[in-house]
């Protein structure tokens, strides 16, 4: 039995009280005159055994009562020995380490360490410290389960050995996340234990806590009250107040179309991100200033041309600056002349832009506004890395179709022949699309859309077709039943873009289908019939649309969802080749198993998922979730469930071999965040309610400790509740025991 | 056999309780004299005088010997003579007014009875026609009227007697040594005291009274609780008069108490019978014809000065 504020035992001295008033009583409260004492002696006072017994037991009922009170005030506990005492004793620190690109700065990472081994050394030697490396996830260096197994001897040893083992990555900074983590993990630890026997919790984190930190993570997240967080900041040996980082901005790409456009420059954002008056200058020598030099290196790492331009930058400033663009073989400008080095380097893929074609089988005797053709060409579908060029193709027509890699997609109309129905079967079995539109009536057409479909479904197992009817419009028909989970319709599924009912189609074919089971209907009229249905087949898929959108047949090719819906189209037909040529460190970067991607070392990629990643115990969720990255869901209509990926760790160019070993070549910059070197304040995690704690290690000791740990079984026993209870039972039976005697 | 006629007479007299509420001492004098005659059937007790006192007409039971038979030759009725019996004879009423006589378990204090006894004596004394004179006293003589018979004596004497008292202690010897001093003549001196103090104290004021002929009959007037120290629970007991303070356990007190009381009474008792002194006890709840029967005793008992002692009322057991 321990108390926690002992000193209130005191107050059951008071129990002199009621002993008191019970021996005051013993003298006759009753006075009374007499006529004269001469034949009266006095008696020492004596009580009766009858009464002495009763008054025994209020005097106990009272001094109960005061006992009591004065034991619920000093509020006891059982010291239950908790099971790990020895082990928990002392305060369960996490240390985080920054490992993010800011942490490269000259300087900053020997100091890192000097501060870790500091905290290791001032760690007390019940203390538990796990160590975590965190830049846009946290990563156990010395998990917790890992530093509470260890033995109390070795751990300051094991410490340094974990920090020892770990180096600044490129990845850029988000200690948002690394915060709730830590927070999350030291929390569902205590799950098991008791706060009490966890004591004390704090983490305490090493960065450079530059200006790009993210902490958006800690927005939804509410900080809870037992866990301290200290912030040990490290500076750049150099950096004092002469530093200039230079961030050339990925907006400003660099396109071919910026290079046709204007052969002669290439605009480049640079921007001074010193934390004090330190003013810069680009391409000029000046004593006054510091000098930036922006120029191209060529493959050897040699600047190629610096910029003549000058232009100053002043502090925390930006600037544009345009510059010749790079020679051909360039693929790197860099910004020399400041002292953090390591954000100097901005890596340039050269665009390959693919070329692709769409062609559509439909009669070009036709009138423009009357054919599938003229509307298909309106339709801007190339992109910075691809060309997409329209092929116009007469039915009936000898010439052999392209593949399917060329051409992702071929429209067919109502014109089609069964001849080229045939080849557009061969089209669809060696991977390609097909959409083909009734577009007009079927008594219109050469053949029967059902035998078409016949055609088309040659070698398949089962046959596709169905009753094909004329569908009796009354003035028009409208969309019902759009599939937005499928990905055609996935990017209009928004409220704002998923209305439908102002495409208004004239006419259009009901198709009665005998295997209904063998397509996936996306689309149907309000009469139910089935308005734009696909089927896989082989590995290429049919697209079968009902109605024209020709503005005879309907309102489709003019209204806002034609573009968008056939560009998609064709986005899915296209092989899907990842030809973003610029990424950013600590994307996942993902690839089909046919192809590999080469690092900018010569290294293949290892896929990261589907593989458990970081932490050892824990399920998936978890996993992704103190990784920071989630593995994109595989969709239930795409081919992601098969794709590997694999996080991006460093920056430069990166080349992709395709399954026919074409290289594709794409550049990794750094995160820009990384590049705002400005030191962060601390008001900015006060800002989200972390309790941040300064100055000089508070190692709470082991009192303050004791005390936490009987504060916390205190407060579970909750004895001075019972003991409340108590003082109001026994005054309860105290008071009817007078009121019976007639006190 | 005395005692079965005093409980027989008890149920004649006046209720005590009821008596004391009357607020005008001479109505509750004369209640009770009143009903001490009616219980006499008319039996006034007249002496044999020289001097005449009047005429009263003959009932049957009344002495012949009384008959003025000189009347009867010139009425031819029946009256009896009577003669002023004594008419020098002189009676004192001496009070106890001291702060112990305050004290009453009852609805009224022992100085409310004792008044009263003495306004009924006076008054029945009155009656007789005797001279009657008061003294009151606490420590010292607080009041003296001489007896006289003459009108207005009554209404003084109660009027005296209605003043309250600011005595605290008690010294009987005193006022009674002065009594002596300044009555020559041989009077009947009635003492209301509850005598709570030593008896040898008063052996030599009483002595000097019966040595200059006087008669003398005490009358103790008690409290009920006195008698059988009527307390239930241990208390604190303050003397009235010197305001001492003592706990008292009357389970451990009480047989001493009645020991002591009684041979402080048996005391009292026995110097009266030396003395020759009548000697009445009276409790507050009894009725006050007692005192007059004494009364009666004394002024029937053939020499009035013998040292009757089975004359007192001790003879009674009524302590």
């Amino acid at each position: 039995m321990s108390f926690l504020t002992p000193l209130y035992a005191l107050a059951g001295l008071a129990i002199a009280i009621p002993l008191l008033l019970h021996l005051v009583r013993k003298q006759p409260k009753k006075h009374q005159v007499f006529s004269s004492l001469m034949f009266l002696e006095a008696t020492t006072p004596r009580l009766t055994s009858a009464r002495r017994i009763d008054q025994w037991l209020l005097l106990l009922l009272r001094s109960a009562a005061i006992l009591f009170l004065a034991l619920a005030f000093s509020r006891p506990y059982w010291n239950v020995a908790a099971t790990h005492e020895s082990q928990h004793a002392g305060v369960s620190r996490m240390l985080l380490l920054d490992v993010s690109a800011s942490m490269r700065r000259e300087g900053v990472w020997e100091s890192l360490q000097e501060k870790a081994n500091q905290i290791i050394d001032q760690s007390g030697p019940t203390d538990s410290l796990s160590i975590y490396a965190y830049d846009q996830s946290l990563k156990p260096l010395l998990s917790i389960d890992e530093a509470i197994d260890t033995p109390l001897a070795q751990r300051k040893e094991k410490s340094r050995i974990a920090t020892k083992a770990i180096s600044p990555g490129w990845m850029a900074t988000d200690l948002g996340l690394a915060l709730t983590t830590a927070a999350d993990l030291l929390q569902s630890d205590r799950g098991a234990a008791t706060e009490a026997q966890m004591g004390v919790s704090e983490i305490v984190v090493i960065t450079d806590f530059q200006g790009g930190t993210n902490l958006e993570k800690l927005a939804d997240h509410s900080w809870p009250q037992s866990i301290k967080v200290r912030l040990e900041r490290v500076a750049p040996t150099s950096s004092s107040n002469a530093r200039a980082n230079v961030v050339i901005s990925k907006q400003i790409a660099l396109a071919p179309t910026d290079r046709t456009q204007d052969g002669k420059s290439l605009r480049v954002f640079v921007s001074n991100e010193s934390s004090s008056d330190n003013n810069a200058v680009i391409g000029n020598e000046s004593a006054r200033y510091e000098n930036l030099e922006l120029a191209w290196l060529d493959t050897n790492g040699r600047p190629i041309e610096s910029t003549r331009t000058a232009a100053p930058v002043p502090a925390r400033s930006n600037l544009i600056v345009s510059i010749p663009p790079p020679p051909e073989d360039s693929t790197t400008l860099r910004l020399s002349g400041d002292k953090a080095t390591f954000d100097n380097d901005y890596f340039i893929a050269p665009i390959v832009q693919s070329e692709l074609s769409l062609v559509c089988i439909d009669d070009s005797k036709r009138l423009p506004e009357d054919s599938l053709a003229y509307f298909l060409k309106q339709i801007p579908l190339g992109s910075l890395n691809r060309q997409v060029s329209f092929i116009d193709r007469e039915p009936g027509s000898d010439l052999p179709l392209p593949s399917p890699k060329e051409t992702p997609l071929i429209v067919a109309s109502h014109f089609t022949s069964p001849k080229d129905l045939q080849a557009l079967n061969a089209f669809v079995a060696q991977g390609g699309h097909v959409l083909w539109v009734w577009d007009t009536k079927e008594n219109e057409t050469s053949f029967g859309y059902a035998q078409g479909l016949e055609a088309l479904s040659k070698n398949e197992s089962k046959s596709l077709g169905g009753q094909v009817s004329e569908a009796k419009v009354r003035q028009y028909s409208m969309l019902e039943k759009v599939d937005f989970r499928h990905p055609l319709f996935a990017d209009l599924a928004d409220s704002k873009f998923n209305d439908y009912s102002k495409i208004r189609f004239w006419s259009h074919r009901t198709l009665d289908l005998s295997e209904p089971d063998a397509w996936q209907v996306l689309a149907r009229f309000d009469d139910r019939s089935p308005a734009l249905i696909s089927r896989n087949q082989a590995t290429g898929t049919l697209w079968l649309m009902m109605a024209g959108w020709q503005p005879s047949q309907s309102q489709f090719a003019l209204s806002s969802k034609f573009v968008p819906l056939i560009a998609g189209l064709f986005r899915i037909a296209s092989p899907p080749v990842s030809n973003d040529s610029s990424r950013t460190v600590g994307e996942v970067v993902e690839w089909s198993p046919g192809e590999r991607i080469v690092d900018p070392n010569g290294q293949p990629l290892v896929p990261s998922f589907p593989e458990p990643m970081a932490l050892a115990t824990g399920d998936a969720k978890e996993n992704a979730a103190i990784d920071g990255q989630t593995k994109p869901e595989a969709s239930a209509y795409g081919s992601g469930g098969s794709s590997l990926s694999a996080i991006l760790m460093q920056p430069g160019l990166y080349t992709r071999y395709d399954v026919d070993q074409k290289p594709f070549r794409f550049a990794v910059n750094l995160n820009d965040s990384e590049s705002q070197t400005a030191v962060a304040g601390l008001d900015r995690l006060d800002q989200y309610g972390v309790l941040v704690h300064d100055g000089l290690l508070a190692v709470p000791n082991a009192v303050a400790g004791n005390h936490l740990r009987a504060v916390e079984l205190e407060s579970r026993q909750g004895w001075w509740q019972w003991l409340v209870m108590g003082v109001l039972a026994v005054i309860g039976l105290e008071s009817i025991l007078c009121i019976g005697k007639g006190f | 056999m005395r005692e079965s006629e005093t409980n027989n007479n008890r149920d004649r007299w006046v209720d005590m309780s009821i008596l004391m509420r009357i607020q005008d001492l001479q109505l509750r004098a004369s209640a009770v004299v009143d009903g001490f005659h009616n219980g006499l059937h008319r039996s006034p007790l007249h002496g044999f005088s020289v001097e005449f006192s009047e005429y009263r007409p003959y009932s049957a039971g009344d002495d012949p010997r009384s008959i003025d038979w000189k009347l009867f030759a010139r009425s031819d009725r029946y009256y009896l003579k009577k003669f002023e019996d004594e008419t020098n004879r002189r009676c004192y009423v001496v009070v106890d007014q001291s702060k112990s006589m305050e004290f009453g378990s009852l609805a009224y204090k022992k100085l409310d009875y004792a008044r009263t006894l003495a306004a009924t004596l006076a008054y029945f004394l009155t009656l007789q026609r005797d001279a009657v004179g008061l003294l009151t006293f606490d420590h010292k003589v607080v009041d003296f009227l001489p007896a006289r018979f003459r009108t207005g004596q009554l209404k003084r004497i109660l009027s005296m007697l209605d003043r309250s008292p600011r005595g605290t202690s008690t010294d009987i010897s005193t006022p009674l040594n002065h009594l002596a001093e300044i009555v020559r003549h041989r009077s009947l001196i009635l003492i209301v005291s509850d005598f709570l103090v030593d008896p040898e104290t008063l052996r030599a004021p009483l002595s000097f009274l019966r040595a200059r002929r006087h008669d003398v009959i005490l009358l103790r007037v008690l409290d009920p609780s006195e008698v059988d120290l009527a307390i239930s629970e241990p208390t604190m007991i303050r003397d009235m008069e010197s305001g001492r303070e003592i706990f008292v356990d009357p389970a451990t007190v009480k047989l001493d108490y009645e020991t002591r009381f009684k041979q402080h009474e048996q005391s009292l008792v026995s110097l009266a019978g030396d003395l020759g002194i009548g000697w009445t006890s009276l409790k507050t709840n009894e009725p006050m014809d007692l005192a007059l029967l004494e009364l009666l005793n004394r002024q029937q008992r053939p020499n009035l000065g013998g040292r009757g002692r089975g004359f007192t009322n001790t003879a009674r057991g009524r302590g």
